[in-house]
């Protein structure tokens, strides 16, 4: 035999694949709900916002994506992207925030 | 069974693909596969990255004119359109399970109840569109009536939009009439160049968006045809797996989105 017929039936993940499916539409429904209230700034209902969002994007990346079964290395550089990602949008508005404080100054 | 060619066993009474490549083994080519689609994956986040970088700095500038904005976006449209692309990445990763253990045609299935709620998506959006490019229309001729009129009929509004001057009253007027929606209703005409950015970036970040979703379509479709032949076997179903990946990815960038262009109001 050439190939294995030694194919055990994959545990089934059904049951997470599931619970993450009704968490994510219930914090959409959070999420619309809680844009309608005022925490005080709009830099607190927007981060507030993006929290949730992450919250989401984790279960979707973890469970649909499999992550939280996924090999090392996979994950690695998954997460390597995130990073990536705060470095350029971060350090972007860094730069424009500061010469737009400097143009305000000059005025 | 030793008739099969290399790369070919049998399942079920079908030759199937057995998963190796190239003379590799079939484990390591599917670890390979996804690690391949995982880097790819994080270039596009990055490519959207670029797309939220804009939006950052668009509304560090000028973020009232963008909640101004995001008022006119429809909440339902937007929660409506979440709900499905949630529910069609859940039926993806329902069908790869299905795969798994050989049942290719539970997967069909539920892949296509997928590319029929990305097509619902689709189709949303395109309401969206033509709903917003009306409204735009409207909002030209509530300001510039006369204008507008002449400068329809003369169709060179789009010519005048990018080379103004300032002593042209027309030329100026034509310059502050597309894409204005955030100044209606407000007196302040004084900056519309950043009240426009939020259209401008809600119709690129969501036309980019839709662009990957008739991709993550095609490739859906793809795999339906190939499990149509039945050529997935709990020992090879690395496109099903890969392709789902990149239509959750799709679903991901939507999180993001929608609370950032229809919620920020």
């Amino acid at each position: 035999m050439s190939h294995s017929d030694t194919h055990a039936a994959p545990h089934s993940h059904m049951k997470e694949l599931t619970l993450t499916f009704v968490a994510l539409i219930i914090l959409t429904i959070v999420t619309v709900k809680i844009a309608k209230v005022d925490f005080g700034s709009v830099a607190i209902n927007i981060s507030i916002a993006m929290f949730i969002a992450s919250i989401k994007g984790l279960l979707v990346a973890l469970y649909f994506m499999h992550l939280k079964w996924e090999e090392k290395l996979i994950i690695g550089f998954a997460a390597l992207s995130i990073p990536f990602l705060v470095l350029m949008i971060g350090t972007m508005v860094w730069d424009v925030a500061e010469k737009t404080g400097e143009l305000i100054y000059a005025k | 069974m030793s008739s099969n060619q290399a790369g070919y066993t049998t399942f079920e009474g079908r030759t199937v693909r057995d998963g190796s490549l190239w003379g590799n083994p079939a484990p390591l080519v599917y670890s390979m596969s996804r690690f391949g689609m995982w880097l790819f994956l994080a270039t596009e986040i990055l490519l959207f990255a670029i797309l939220f970088t804009a939006y950052a700095i668009a509304y560090y500038r000028d973020g009232a004119a963008f909640h101004a904005s995001a008022k006119e976006l429809s909440v339902a449209f937007g929660a409506a359109n979440t709900i499905i692309l949630l529910f069609s990445s859940f039926t993806v990763a329902w069908g790869i399970e299905a795969v798994k253990r050989g049942n290719n045609r539970l997967m069909m299935i539920l892949f296509g109840i997928t590319v029929v709620c990305g097509i619902a998506f689709l189709v949303n959006k395109k309401f969206e569109y033509s709903h917003k490019v009306h409204e735009v229309e409207l909002a030209k001729e509530a300001i510039a009536p006369e204008l507008y009129q002449v400068l329809k009929s003369e169709n060179k509004c789009f010519e005048a939009f990018d080379k103004h001057h300032g002593e042209d009253l027309a030329l100026e007027k034509c310059k502050v009439v597309p894409f204005n929606l955030a100044n209606i209703g407000s007196k302040d005409k004084s900056k519309p160049a950043f009240a426009s950015m939020f259209f401008f970036l809600y119709f690129i970040m969501t036309g980019i968006h839709g662009l990957h979703i008739i991709i993550g379509l095609s490739l859906l479709i793809w795999v339906m045809y190939k499990g149509f032949k039945g050529e997935f076997h709990p020992g090879w179903y690395t496109p099903v797996e890969v392709s789902g990946l990149y239509w959750h990815l799709v679903d991901l960038i939507w999180i993001y989105l929608f609370p950032l262009l229809y919620l920020v109001a």
